[in-house]
């Protein structure tokens, strides 16, 4: 009669536990540092430059299995938690030495655009237009507050006190941080066909600029929402432009990758890709890192758009490389994750995912957070030492 | 012939006297006529498997699937984990001998890709433009089924769901092909004949080659006006929502009806204007044929009679294709029968987009059909009305297009190899020698000699001009076999044919964006640049001129979804006033393209095949059931890749408590060969548990059986077969009720011999016939307990009435005698409609049922407030039945009368609702009321 009764209230706490989707708890609230990589890109110019440099050889530290797949920027990191977002709408928690779950929240809609923290909050952009961004306090375990916009497949952008989001109705949204009130919107779409906007915003600090499913590239003045310029390409802009020494690097559907002058939306150079440019670029003093869907890796002159050197993986390389110093990491859709010489595009070293590689990589701290489509996070250190 | 073998082993063991096998064991045979020595080309992304004979164009497809997966990996943004399997034919006769499709697959089928394992399966029809069309359109199923599952995965949805068929095959068009002149004829005779289908219908049309066109064409104009990227999101969004017409909304923020009503508006504003410049044929010409589909007329005025004026087609008027022909000196003639095709080995099929007729000088008319493992020429003599030749070319695998010479004495013709190169061969009638005169990779077609005997007019893809594989026409002379350009187009020039006089050649051409007919002199050493000009302008297409003397021309055209023949006079009339003149520049430079190789531009490996197994199905299940209780078990399929080889694992338990646990367990192993042409299978058994006799339901007995079989069925042609069994089994039989038991070791053998042609309609059979004969014999070697021999005759036979209408015979005895014979059972829906079902058994059983099957109400559609329904293909039937099952003196003959109603339910079960009188005591009182019966099943 004991074990029966132990077994009752033991399915009756599993089914409450479950019933309450916050299955996570934290000792304090989180404070990112300047060190902590809190959103996309690693910064509001969506660079994708380390400042930490992890030389290879690595090894898989851990693994871990969030049970759905991820967005192209599914992470963000702070007090050494990774916070990893899914497109089954859960934020996953997970303690970076040891890869062990925290644990998880789930929301009742896909996050395809990923997430970007603030102190002791995340801001969390949705697919649903009934929760499209957020303020999600990560101690409490709840909303600040919500906004109710078209569905947002982009990552957000913080930049001071204002959010930024870019919507699938094609708008540009500026967010106070605090309230959660909408401060200005700027679209030019017109009546009748929607065009999204599932290019991330990136910004200078004064400027903010996205790309649009109609080929635009826009810059909207960060005060007031007003149109600075705009640049029209030849295809769908999904990439999410670099802001870098006054110049906006993005790629387009029409398969070129294009230079603009950040003051004056003026062409600097444009390099021939050859084939759609999904993926979004990376950038460091000297080059910009670009990838077509042909699978090939481009080092380009960030002055003169000339081709320094390229690398081609056995398929196509959707997410965003990362710059680690003098190695330049990229996954690809062969399940390969790929570290090159930055120098040459010589491989330095490659390991074999068991699934492909759609979303970009984090480093932190001398860890390396690779996501593949078969739902797993791997965590890699550098070969023999232990962090 | 996979379908039948597995069923008919079902029915040898389970239900070998069951009178209900009647709805399975007929069928038609997939015969494997040829044997294949398969090899394995292993690439970067495929495995393709080819015979040795096909290698160069194994690795011609090789290059253009490896290219096709570039373009596609970049269009989907996807890739394909692991080898994609690509079977290759080299003829379209081989690839209808496939066995990783169970079904028969029909002349007009370019390919297909199986889910299941997913394999891609390809014929070559000679075209290599067309054979890269094919395989990036299966290519694009082959991603776009991978992207939607891992789009699905990715969200954690169900993989339970495709998008609707107008998707699926209208983006593989739209990715494979660019939209032609083909595509465009469709939907401008949609738009123009009022019939285009709009989206929130288009389920009307599901599977018809204008739901590709349509599909191919909506996406088109997506792309255009609501942006190229909105193609990808469709799939991207795919897991938004489970209805594709929600996903649809939320990808182009207009529902099905918003945007039927700016899509057919846009098509109208696109084609109406046509109509200024161009005419429906049957506008503009005569018509001769207009009922059904029709092609490649030809025209015949016998020498001797002088006042003969006949046209020969081929053409489908009643399900089947035939060749008839037409009395031009009578209008209000019909066209009348001349070869019955598909119902015998003979005239398996006719080639009707292929191959053209010809008549030669003394009346006698070639023809080609599918006739056993390959194409046949046959001769018939016009005057006699009898075939009086059949030629077999035995390394010809495909024969195209026959044109007799001036003089009778030869015959030109396009045909195919074993390694899939069409060329132009020409068999020697006094010599009887087969001279190939082009042998190339080049698609040769449609020959056609000048009326001096000296030189042959064709139409070839080894052209520079355009893109790799347009069509030109090329001469080719007799004597010194040199080929020459007749035109130098940059579009597709078909179907040349010289007037009877030579001073013309009359073809058509798609210049300008529609297939029309063009006309050219001939009596120039240099063409002049007025010398090629427009002679029609269809607002469709034109197809195979041919003349009726030197100055009127018939031909077929395609109008209002049908292909009627047509003539038009004065042609020279014609052609002199024509102001549409093409220019023939010749192209200097004279090179021709050259298809890539796989070989050439990536490291291969080729290996001989070996029997690769994958599982086909795995199934486990428990059941209860009161009477028999408990049972668990499962079912395991495997096959390997080519669909030859299959095994079947079955194991399942009827233990009723734990020491019955190892006497109850039932298995069957069965394997099936299907390489060859002599199919077999053979397997073990053994089977326990508690049974009641169908036949006898106070029967109820525990029966143990184990033991082993051997099948053999030989397929003498697609329509006929004889099979063999031979069984062994130990049955050890327990009657529970009068606790009393039997042993016995069966030896059961016997024969069938099969026979069907027949032509299936919505509910069942309306032309042709079917015939079953079994001779069985079963005895108990060990201990004499049973003994007894079966005769089963079925015959079947429908006579068409209308196109749409049949009656229907049936002819029943069956016949078991001997000790422990087991019983038939009629009566029900099926059989003896009015009685109970299985109400009448007995050891001896004859039926016989006339039915008269005519179509009913065509559509019933419903309109609710919120939903409409539309049901079609009702059809009604009157029908009489008489018959009788006796064990040992037939006492009375029973019967019934009535009329009834059948609907086809989605293609695979029929409903039937039958009512009438019963016909009683010996055929002496009919039923005062009526009896109804609803049930399922198809038509006998």
């Amino acid at each position: 009669m004991k074990i029966i009764i132990r077994n009752i209230v033991f399915v009756i706490a599993v089914t409450l536990t479950s019933i309450n989707c916050a299955f996570y708890h934290l000792d304090k609230s989180i404070s990112p540092k300047s060190s902590d990589w809190t959103m996309y890109g690693g910064g509001i110019n969506r660079a994708n430059l380390s400042e930490v440099l992890l030389i290879p050889p690595l090894e898989p530290r851990w693994a871990f299995d969030t049970g759905a797949g991820f967005g192209t920027f599914p992470c963000a990191v702070s007090d050494s938690i990774l916070f990893v977002t899914t497109l089954k709408g859960e934020l996953h928690l997970l303690n970076i030495p040891t890869g062990k779950a925290i644990g998880k929240k789930k929301f009742s809609t896909p996050i395809v655009g990923g997430i970007a923290l603030g102190y002791g909050v995340a801001y969390i952009s949705f697919v649903s237009k009934d929760i499209s961004v957020g303020e999600f306090d990560l101690f409490e375990k709840k909303f600040n507050w919500t906004l109710e916009l078209s569905g947002i497949e982009s990552s957000p952008l913080i930049v001071r006190d204002q959010l930024f989001v870019t919507t699938s109705d094609g708008k540009l949204v500026a967010i106070d941080k605090k309230s959660g009130i909408i401060n200005w919107t700027f679209s030019d779409a017109p009546k009748g066909i929607i065009k999204s906007s599932r290019s991330s915003p990136s910004s200078d600090g004064k400027i903010v600029v996205y790309g649009n499913d109609n080929g635009v590239l826009y810059a909207v003045d960060i005060v007031n929402g007003e149109l600075v310029w705009s640049y029209k390409s030849g295809g769908s802009i999904t990439s999410s432009p670099v802001l870098y020494q006054n110049i906006v690097y993005f790629g387009s559907l029409d398969g070129y990758f294009y230079a603009i002058d950040i003051s004056n939306g003026a062409l600097i150079w444009k390099y021939e890709i050859g084939s759609p440019v999904y993926s979004s670029p990376a950038v460091s003093d000297t080059c910009v890192y670009i990838s077509g869907a042909d699978g090939v890796l481009r080092c380009i002159n960030n002055q003169s758009g000339d081709l320094i050197w390229s690398f081609k993986a056995q398929s196509i390389i959707h997410a965003a490389p990362l710059i680690s110093d003098k190695i330049i990491y990229v996954g690809s859709y062969d399940q390969n994750f790929y570290a090159l010489d930055a120098a040459n595009g010589n491989l330095v070293w490659s390991y074999l995912l068991p699934g492909r590689i759609k979303s970009s990589p984090l480093i932190w701290n001398n860890f390396l957070f690779v996501f593949t489509d078969d739902q797993l996070i791997t965590a890699f250190t550098k070969k023999g030492e232990r962090p | 012939m996979k379908q039948y073998f597995i069923i008919f082993i079902i029915i040898i063991l389970l239900y070998v006297e069951s009178s209900q096998a009647q709805f399975f064991y007929f069928g038609r045979n997939k015969v494997q006529y040829t044997e294949f020595d398969w090899q394995v080309l292993k690439t970067e992304h495929f495995d393709i498997y080819y015979y040795i004979e096909m290698k160069d164009l194994a690795e011609k497809g090789a290059y253009l699937a490896e290219e096709s997966y570039k373009l596609l990996e970049q269009k989907f943004n996807h890739n394909v984990l692991g080898k994609i399997p690509l079977i290759f034919y080299s003829t379209h006769l081989h690839f209808q001998q496939t066995n990783i499709t169970p079904g028969f697959i029909p002349e007009g089928v370019g390919g297909f890709f199986e889910f299941l394992k997913g394999r891609v399966v390809i014929p070559y029809n000679g075209s290599i433009k067309q054979f890269q069309h094919v395989i990036q359109h299966e290519l694009v199923h082959v991603f776009m089924h991978s992207k939607i599952n891992s789009v699905l995965f990715d969200y954690r949805k169900p993989s339970d769901r495709l998008p609707p068929l107008w998707f699926i095959e209208g983006l593989a068009e739209y990715w494979s092909t660019e939209w032609d002149e083909q595509a465009d004829m469709i939907i401008r005779d949609a738009v123009l004949n009022d019939y285009l289908v709009p989206l929130d219908e288009i389920e009307k049309i599901y599977g018809s080659y204008l739901l590709y066109k349509e599909g191919q064409n909506i996406l088109e104009y997506i792309a255009e006006k609501y942006g190229d990227e909105k193609i990808l999101l469709l799939m991207e969004n795919f897991w938004k929502e489970t209805s594709f017409e929600k996903v649809f909304k939320i990808t182009l923020g207009v529902d099905y009806e918003e945007f039927d009503k700016e899509w057919m508006y846009a098509m109208k504003k696109k084609y109406y204007p046509l109509l200024s410049v161009s005419d429906p044929p049957s506008k503009v010409t005569t018509e001769l044929v207009s009922k059904g589909f029709n092609s490649k007329p030809i025209f015949y005025k016998s020498v001797q009679e002088d006042t003969s004026r006949e046209v020969f087609f081929v053409g489908n008027h009643s399900g089947y294709t035939n060749i008839y022909k037409l009395n031009l000196n009578d209008p209000k003639s019909k066209p009348k029968l001349v070869i019955e095709g598909e119902r015998s080995n003979d005239f398996e099929a006719f080639h009707p987009f292929q191959s053209k007729l010809s008549i030669s000088k003394d009346g006698i008319l070639a023809f080609v059909t599918k006739s056993g493992e390959n194409d046949a020429l046959h001769l018939y003599n016009l005057k006699e009305e009898k075939i009086i030749e059949t030629l077999h070319f035995k390394e010809l695998v495909g024969i195209g297009s026959p044109a007799w010479s001036p003089d009778g004495s030869e015959i030109v013709l396009s045909a195919i190899d074993k390694s899939g190169y069409s060329d132009l061969y020409i068999w020697n009638f006094n010599q009887k020698i087969l001279t190939r005169i082009t042998n190339d990779l080049y698609d040769d077609r449609d020959p056609s000699w000048f009326p001096d005997g000296k030189k042959i007019v064709f139409s070839s893809d080894r052209t520079p001009a355009g893109k790799p594989g347009t069509y030109n026409l090329f001469t080719y002379y007799y004597e010194s076999h040199d080929i020459e350009y007749l035109t130098y187009g940059t579009e597709n020039y078909y179907s040349p044919e010289c007037s009877p006089d030579g001073q013309f050649v009359i073809f058509v051409s798609d210049i300008g964006g529609s297939r029309n007919i063009w006309m050219m002199k001939t009596n120039q050493t240099e063409f002049s640049t007025d010398s090629i000009k427009k002679i029609t302008h269809f607002t469709t297409a034109a197809f195979d001129p041919t003349w009726a003397d030197s100055n009127r021309i018939i031909f077929t055209a395609f109008e209002n979804y049908s292909f009627p023949i047509l003539t038009i006079p004065n042609v020279v009339t014609i052609f002199d006033s024509s102001n549409v003149v093409k220019e023939n520049t010749i192209v200097l430079t004279d090179k021709k393209w050259e298809p890539m190789s796989i070989t050439g531009v990536s490291e291969t490996k080729s290996l001989k095949y070996v029997h690769d197994y994958s599982l086909d199905m795995a199934q486990s299940q428990i059941s209860t059931d009161p009477v028999f209780g408990t049972s668990g078990g499962a079912f395991i399929a495997l096959s390997d890749l080519l669909g030859n080889e299959q095994y079947y694992f079955l194991i399942y338990n009827t233990a009723q408590d734990r020491s019955e646990l190892l006497h109850s367990f039932n298995f069957a192993i069965t394997r099936i060969s299907l390489s060859q042409r002599t199919n077999y299978a053979y397997g073990i058994f053994r089977f326990s548990g508690r049974r009641y006799d169908l036949t006898d339901p106070d029967y109820f007995y525990f029966e143990r059986v184990f033991g082993g079989y051997f099948v053999l069925s030989y397929p003498l042609s697609k329509f006929k077969r004889i099979e063999t069994v031979t069984s062994i089994s130990n049955s050890e039989k327990e009657v529970i009720e009068t606790v009393r038991g039997r042993k016995a070791l069966f030896v059961s053998n016997g024969i069938t011999f099969v026979h069907d042609n027949s032509l299936w309609g919505p509910s069942g059979p309306v032309d042709g016939s079917r015939l079953k004969i079994t001779f069985a014999y079963t005895s108990d070697i060990q201990f004499s307990n049973a003994n007894y021999y079966s005769f089963i005759f079925d015959y079947r036979y429908y006579q068409r009435i209308t196109l749409r209408s049949a009656y229907a015979m049936r002819y029943w005895l069956f016949y078991n005698d001997g000790k422990e014979a087991r019983r038939f059972f009629m009566g029900g829906s099926w059989d003896l409609r009015g009685y109970p079902r299985w109400s009448l058994r007995g050891q001896k059983l004859w039926l016989t049922s006339h039915e008269l099957r005519f179509p009913f109400v065509d559509q019933i559609s419903v309109k609710f407030p919120f939903v409409g329904i539309t049901l079609v293909g009702f059809r009604g039937a009157l029908f009489f039945d008489a018959g009788n099952a006796w064990d040992t003196e037939n006492r009375q003959t029973l019967g019934s009368f009535g009329g009834g109603i059948r609907f086809n339910l989605g293609g695979f079960l029929v409903l039937r609702y039958d009512f009438g009188k019963r016909i009683e005591n010996n055929f002496s009182t009919i039923q005062k009321s009526y009896f109804h019966q609803f049930f399922f099943g198809w038509d006998f």
